[in-house]
C-alpha cells in the first residue's frame, strides 16, 4: 500500500491516442475548419476524413457522413423553398412603345402596348431612327432567385465552419501532440484546391438531383 | 526536492554523486559524464549516481543511452527514492511515449505524494496532450506543495496561454496567464526562463513593446537561437507595419469564440447589408475597414520582414 | 656528444648515406641532443634500407615520443611489446601515455614495467601514484602532503617558446604586448606603478592551441609550469579547500618565475549560483583572493587560464589585477593551416608531396586538433598496409581527398554559441575582438 494510491488524481487517463506516434505529415485541423468556409461542407468533411490516418486516429468516415448530410440538408431547403419563377415572354423587338411602357410590379407580367396607350410614333423601330436598344433589363425574381440561391450556399459554407471546428475536437488534441513532438505536418493547399473542385462536383450533381425531384 | 539520498560521511559513493551533480549544474556534462563512469565503476548499482548520470548522457544529447541508464537506475530503487523514475518519466515524454511517461510519474507520486517536481512534470505532460483541465490541477498540487518554485508559476501561465477556451474569450486566459508569469518573474528575477514566460504574456495582453524588451534582457543573459527567435519575433510585431495584423489578432481574442466570431460577424454583417439593401455609405464603412485589413494581413508578414532588413531591430 | 660531433656525423652521412650503422649512430646522438625529428629521418632512411625493424624501432619510439608524434609512437610501441615485452619498453608506453594525457593507463603500464624491473626510475611517473582519498577527507593532512600535491603539476621538460606556435601570429604579437612584456621590462612598469604579475584568459573553440601558448609563454619567460585541472582538484574533494589553493600559489611562488595555468577554467571559476555545494563557493573565493595577492605578492606569478565558454566564468574574474587580459585563439587562418599541415604531413612518409597549402584552402575553420586528426587519418591506409607487409606505404593525396569529404570542422558548434553571446551579451565589450573575428569569417 503506498501513500498515494487513494488519490483520484493519481489515476492513468491517458490512452494510446496520445502517444506521439503514427503521424503521417497531419494537416492542422485549426485550418481545416477555415477551409470548410471556403471549399463548402462537401469538400470539408473529405478533408477531415484524409486528415484521420495522417492523425493516426482510426475512422473518420463518421465526420464526412455528418459534413454531407447537412450540407445536403442547406441545399435540399434552398431548392425546395426557394419558388419558382414563371418563363419569360419572348423577346420582342426594341421599340419605343416598349420602352416607354410602364414597369410591371415584379412578379407580374409587363404590360402589353395596346391602342390606348401607345401613340402611332411608339411602333417605329428604334434602330430605323439610328437609335440602339438599351440592354434588356434582368427579371428582378430571377435575379432575386440566385441572389437567394448565393446566399443559401454561402450560408451552407459558413454553417460548415462551426460544425467542423465542433467535429475537430479530437483531431486538434491529437495535432497538438504532433506539434510539441515536433513531427512535420502538411501542406493544404492542393488538397484545398481538390476539395474545391469535390464540392463544387458534389453541389451541382446534388442540386440538379433536388431541382428534378422538386418538379417531379 | 524530495526524494535525494542524505550525504552519510563514510559513504565513498556520495563524493561521486556529488561531484557528478555539481559539474551537471555547471553545464559540464562532459566532465559530470567521467566522474559518473569513474563512480559506477565502484557502485554499479547505486541508483542515484545512476540517475546522474543519466541527466549528464541527456545533456550531451545522447538521449538513447540516457534512458537505458535511467532504467537501469530505476530498476536499482525499489523505493522509488531517487529521482530516477520522474527522469525516466520526463525523457519518455520527450520521446514521445507519454502512457509509459504518465505510469512513471504516477508511480513516483504514489510512492511520495509531497514530490513537487513530479506533480509539476505530470501537469506537462497532461498539458502536452491537451487535457488543460487536468493539468491546471495537477500545477496547482505542485504549487500548493512549492509555492516559491518559478517554474510552477511558470508551467501555470504556460496552460492558461495554450488552453482553447472554446466559446470563452481567449483573454480570460491570458489574464490568468499574465498574472502567473508575473507572480514567476518576482519569484526569480534573474531566471531567463521566467523572463521569456512573462514576455510572452505580455505579447498575449497587447504589450509588444514590454515583451521585446523582456526577451532582450533574457537573450543577454542566456544567449541562445530560439531565444533570438524569439526577440525577433517580438521586434517584428512592434514594427509598425506589423501593428494592424497584431491589433486584430488581439481584438479577437477579446470575443468569444476568438477570429472565428469576428469572420462570421464580418460576413453576416455583409448579408445583412445585402438584404436590407442598405445603400448610405456609413453602412459600408466596417466593410471597408475590414477587408482591407483582413487581406493586408496576407501581406503584413514580408512587408514586416522586408523593413527589418532596413531597419534593423535594436 | 657536442655539436661538432653531429655536424660531423652528419657530414660523414652526406658523404656514405646509405651506411646503416652511421644512421642508427646519428639517431641515438640526435636523440641526446634533444634533436628528435633528425634522429626520426634517420632511423626511417635506416628502416628502408632494410635494417633489423625491431631495432630501429626500439630507438624510434622514444624519439617519435619526444617529436610529438604520438599516434605512430604508440603503434609502434605496441606492436613490439605484443612480440618482446620487457620492462623497458613497458616504461616506453606509459611515457607515451603520459604525454598523451592518459594517467590511468600510464600508471598502469609504469606499474606493470616497475613489476618486472623495479629498479626503474622516472619522476614523472612515479608521481602518477594515485593519493589515497579516504571518505570525509584528509582533514587535518599536514602541510607537507599538499605542498607534494602541488609540487606534482610542476612540469619541467618544457621547451617550448612562441615561435613553436604556428599561426596565431595577432595572438602572439597580443602576448608579446600585453604579457612579456611587462615581465621583460619590470621596471619601465614601475616606474608607472603598475606590478607583475595577473593574468591571461585564453579562450577558443577547443583544440586550438590555448595551452600549448600557455606553455609556449612560459618557455619565452623562462617560467615553471604549473598546469592544474578540475581533476586534480576534484580529487581532493573534502580537503581543506582553502588551503589546496593556497599551497598552489605558494609552489608557483617558491618557483617563481612560474605560471600557473588553469585548464577548463569554466568548470573551476564558473559563476557563482545559488544552492551551489560550498566546496565550489570556497574554491572560486579563495582563487579571487589568491589572484589579488592581498596577503602575499604575486609578482613573477602569471595566472593563464584556458576555456572553452568564457561567458561561464564568473564575471569577478574579469576584474582588473585578475583576468585583465582576455585573448581569443581562433582556429588557424590559412597560412597557420598551411604551415601546421605540412609540419604534419613532413612526418609522414610521402607526406612532403602532398599539397599542404591546396588541402589548407579545404580546410576553413578547421582546429589545430582537426587538422592534426585529419592527417592522422589520412595515414591510416598507408599505416595498416606498412604494419601488413613491413613496407612503409607513402601516404598520398587520395588518402587525404577521402578524408576530407568525410570531416568538418568542430569548431562550428562553438562558434554559433559564440555568435549568440558576442551579439548580445556584450554590453561591456568583453567579446569586442569575437565579435570582429566573426564578422571577418562571415559568421556574424
Amino acid at each position: 500500500m503506498r501513500p498515494g494510491d487513494h488519490d483520484p488524481l493519481l489515476q492513468a487517463s491517458l490512452t494510446e491516442h496520445d502517444d506521439a506516434v503514427g503521424f503521417r505529415s497531419p494537416w492542422d485541423p485549426s485550418t481545416l475548419g477555415w477551409l470548410a468556409l471556403l471549399v463548402g461542407p462537401f469538400g470539408a468533411g473529405l478533408l477531415m476524413w484524409r486528415n484521420q490516418p495522417r492523425l493516426g486516429l482510426r475512422g473518420g468516415a463518421h465526420l464526412a457522413l455528418v459534413m454531407t448530410v447537412v450540407g445536403a440538408a442547406v441545399l435540399a431547403a434552398g431548392i425546395f423553398f426557394v419558388p419558382d419563377v414563371p418563363k419569360a415572354s419572348a423577346a420582342k423587338p426594341a421599340t419605343a412603345a416598349a420602352m416607354t411602357a410602364p414597369q410591371a410590379p415584379a412578379g407580374e407580367p409587363a404590360t402589353a402596348p395596346t391602342a390606348t396607350n401607345t401613340t402611332p410614333t411608339d411602333e417605329i423601330p428604334l434602330d430605323a431612327i439610328g437609335l440602339s436598344a438599351p440592354a434588356a433589363k434582368p427579371k428582378n425574381a430571377a435575379e432575386e432567385r440566385r441572389d437567394t440561391r448565393r446566399v443559401i450556399r454561402f450560408v451552407g459554407n459558413a454553417v460548415a465552419l462551426p460544425l467542423a471546428w465542433w467535429l475537430l475536437a479530437a483531431q486538434r488534441r491529437r495535432f497538438r501532440i504532433a506539434e510539441q513532438s515536433k513531427a512535420p505536418t502538411g501542406k493544404l493547399l492542393l488538397p484545398g484546391l481538390q476539395a474545391f473542385g469535390v464540392n463544387f462536383a458534389i453541389s451541382f450533381v446534388l442540386a440538379a438531383a433536388f431541382t428534378a425531384l422538386k418538379h417531379a | 526536492m524530495t526524494g535525494e539520498r542524505e550525504p552519510d560521511a563514510d559513504d565513498g559513493v556520495w563524493t561521486h554523486i556529488a561531484r557528478v551533480q555539481e559539474l551537471n549544474g555547471k553545464g559540464r556534462h562532459d566532465l559530470a559524464l567521467q566522474y559518473a563512469q569513474k563512480g559506477r565503476a565502484r557502485f554499479p548499482d547505486d541508483p542515484d549516481l545512476g540517475f546522474h548520470m543519466a541527466i549528464a548522457l541527456y545533456g550531451l544529447k545522447r538521449r538513447d543511452e540516457a534512458e537505458a541508464i535511467a532504467r537501469e537506475a530505476v530498476g536499482n530503487d525499489p523505493d522509488g527514492t531517487s529521482g530516477a523514475l520522474v527522469f525516466l518519466g520526463v525523457l519518455l515524454m520527450e520521446k514521445g511515449s507519454h502512457r509509459e511517461a504518465e505510469q512513471c510519474f504516477l508511480d513516483a507520486l504514489r510512492n511520495d505524494p509531497e514530490h513537487a517536481f513530479a506533480w509539476q512534470q505530470y501537469g506537462r505532460l497532461m498539458a502536452r496532450v491537451g487535457r488543460f483541465d487536468k493539468a491546471r490541477e495537477l500545477v496547482e498540487r505542485a504549487r500548493a506543495i512549492d509555492p516559491e518554485d518559478a517554474d510552477t508559476l511558470s508551467l501555470l501561465a504556460e496552460i492558461e496561454r495554450d488552453d482553447e477556451a472554446g466559446l470563452r474569450p481567449q483573454a480570460r486566459g491570458d489574464r490568468r496567464a499574465e498574472s502567473a508569469s508575473r507572480a514567476a518573474l518576482q519569484k526569480a528575477p534573474d531566471d531567463p526562463t521566467q523572463l521569456v514566460e512573462h514576455a510572452l504574456s505580455c505579447l498575449a495582453r497587447g504589450r509588444p513593446f514590454t515583451a521585446r524588451r523582456l526577451l532582450r534582457e533574457a537573450l543577454a543573459a542566456a544567449p541562445s537561437e530560439p531565444l533570438e527567435e524569439a526577440w525577433l519575433e517580438a521586434d517584428k510585431v512592434c514594427r509598425w507595419t506589423f501593428q494592424p495584423v497584431y491589433w486584430l489578432n488581439i481584438v479577437s481574442r477579446l470575443l468569444p469564440g476568438g477570429a472565428t466570431t469576428l469572420w462570421m460577424a464580418f460576413a453576416g454583417y455583409g448579408v445583412l447589408i445585402r438584404s436590407l439593401k442598405l445603400t448610405s455609405p456609413w453602412a459600408f464603412v466596417p466593410v471597408l475597414v475590414f477587408v482591407p485589413l483582413a487581406l493586408y494581413s496576407w501581406i503584413a508578414e514580408p512587408v514586416t520582414k522586408l523593413w527589418t532588413r532596413l531597419v534593423p531591430p535594436r | 656528444m657536442n655539436d661538432d660531433t653531429l655536424r660531423a656525423l652528419a657530414q660523414a652521412l652526406l658523404a656514405s648515406p646509405d651506411n646503416v650503422p652511421l644512421l642508427l649512430l646519428h639517431a641515438e646522438q640526435c636523440g641526446k641532443a634533444g634533436r628528435a625529428a633528425d634522429g626520426v629521418k634517420s632511423l626511417r632512411r635506416a628502416r628502408d634500407l632494410g635494417a633489423d625493424r625491431r631495432v630501429v624501432d626500439r630507438q624510434l619510439v622514444p624519439l617519435l615520443r619526444a617529436s610529438g608524434d604520438l599516434a605512430e609512437a604508440l603503434i609502434r610501441c605496441e606492436t613490439l611489446l605484443a612480440e618482446q615485452p620487457d620492462a623497458a619498453l613497458r616504461a616506453e608506453l606509459a611515457r607515451i601515455q603520459l604525454a598523451r594525457g592518459a594517467r590511468e593507463e600510464a600508471h598502469t603500464a609504469w606499474t606493470q614495467a616497475k613489476a618486472l624491473d623495479p629498479t626503474l626510475r622516472d619522476d614523472a611517473l612515479d608521481q602518477l601514484a594515485p593519493q589515497p582519498v579516504a571518505a570525509g577527507g584528509p582533514r587535518g593532512a599536514g602541510a607537507g602532503d599538499d605542498v607534494d600535491w602541488a609540487d606534482q603539476f610542476v612540469w619541467d621538460d618544457l621547451a617550448v617558446r612562441l615561435d613553436d606556435v604556428v599561426g596565431l601570429d595577432d595572438v602572439k604579437r597580443q602576448v608579446r604586448l600585453r604579457v612579456l612584456a611587462p615581465m621583460h621590462n619590470k621596471q619601465v612598469y614601475e616606474a608607472f606603478a603598475r606590478k607583475g604579475g595577473g593574468g591571461l584568459l585564453l579562450y577558443g573553440p577547443p583544440g586550438c592551441g590555448k595551452t600549448f601558448l600557455a606553455r609556449a609563454v612560459a618557455g619565452e619567460v623562462g617560467a615553471r609550469f604549473h598546469a592544474v585541472s578540475i581533476h586534480d582538484l576534484l580529487e581532493k574533494w573534502f580537503g581543506d579547500t582553502e588551503k589546496l589553493v593556497h599551497e598552489l600559489f605558494a609552489a608557483a611562488r617558491r618557483k617563481k618565475p612560474a605560471i600557473l595555468f588553469f585548464d577548463e577554467f569554466d568548470a573551476i571559476g564558473s559563476k557563482r549560483q545559488r544552492g551551489e555545494q560550498q566546496f565550489w563557493k570556497t574554491l572560486v573565493n579563495q582563487l579571487l583572493v589568491e589572484m589579488d595577492g592581498a596577503t602575499t605578492s604575486n609578482e613573477g606569478v602569471l595566472v593563464v587560464a584556458a576555456t572553452n565558454t568564457p561567458w561561464a566564468v564568473d564575471p569577478a574574474f574579469r576584474r582588473p589585477g585578475r583576468f585583465d587580459r582576455v585573448l581569443l585563439v581562433p582556429p588557424p587562418d590559412e597560412a597557420g593551416r598551411t604551415a601546421l599541415l605540412a609540419r604534419h604531413f613532413a612526418k609522414l612518409p610521402g607526406g612532403d608531396r602532398i599539397d599542404a597549402k591546396a588541402v589548407a584552402r579545404r580546410c576553413e575553420l578547421f582546429t589545430g586538433a582537426d587538422l592534426k586528426a585529419l592527417v592522422e587519418r589520412s595515414a591510416e591506409r598507408a599505416l595498416e598496409a606498412s604494419l601488413d607487409d613491413g613496407k612503409v606505404h607513402p601516404v598520398t593525396m587520395a588518402d587525404v581527398d577521402a578524408q576530407l569529404g568525410r570531416m568538418q570542422s568542430s569548431a562550428l558548434e562553438w562558434i554559433a554559441q559564440a555568435r549568440q553571446h558576442a551579439k548580445y551579451a556584450n554590453e561591456a565589450g568583453a567579446y569586442d575582438d569575437l565579435a570582429n573575428w566573426l564578422r571577418a569569417i562571415k559568421k556574424w
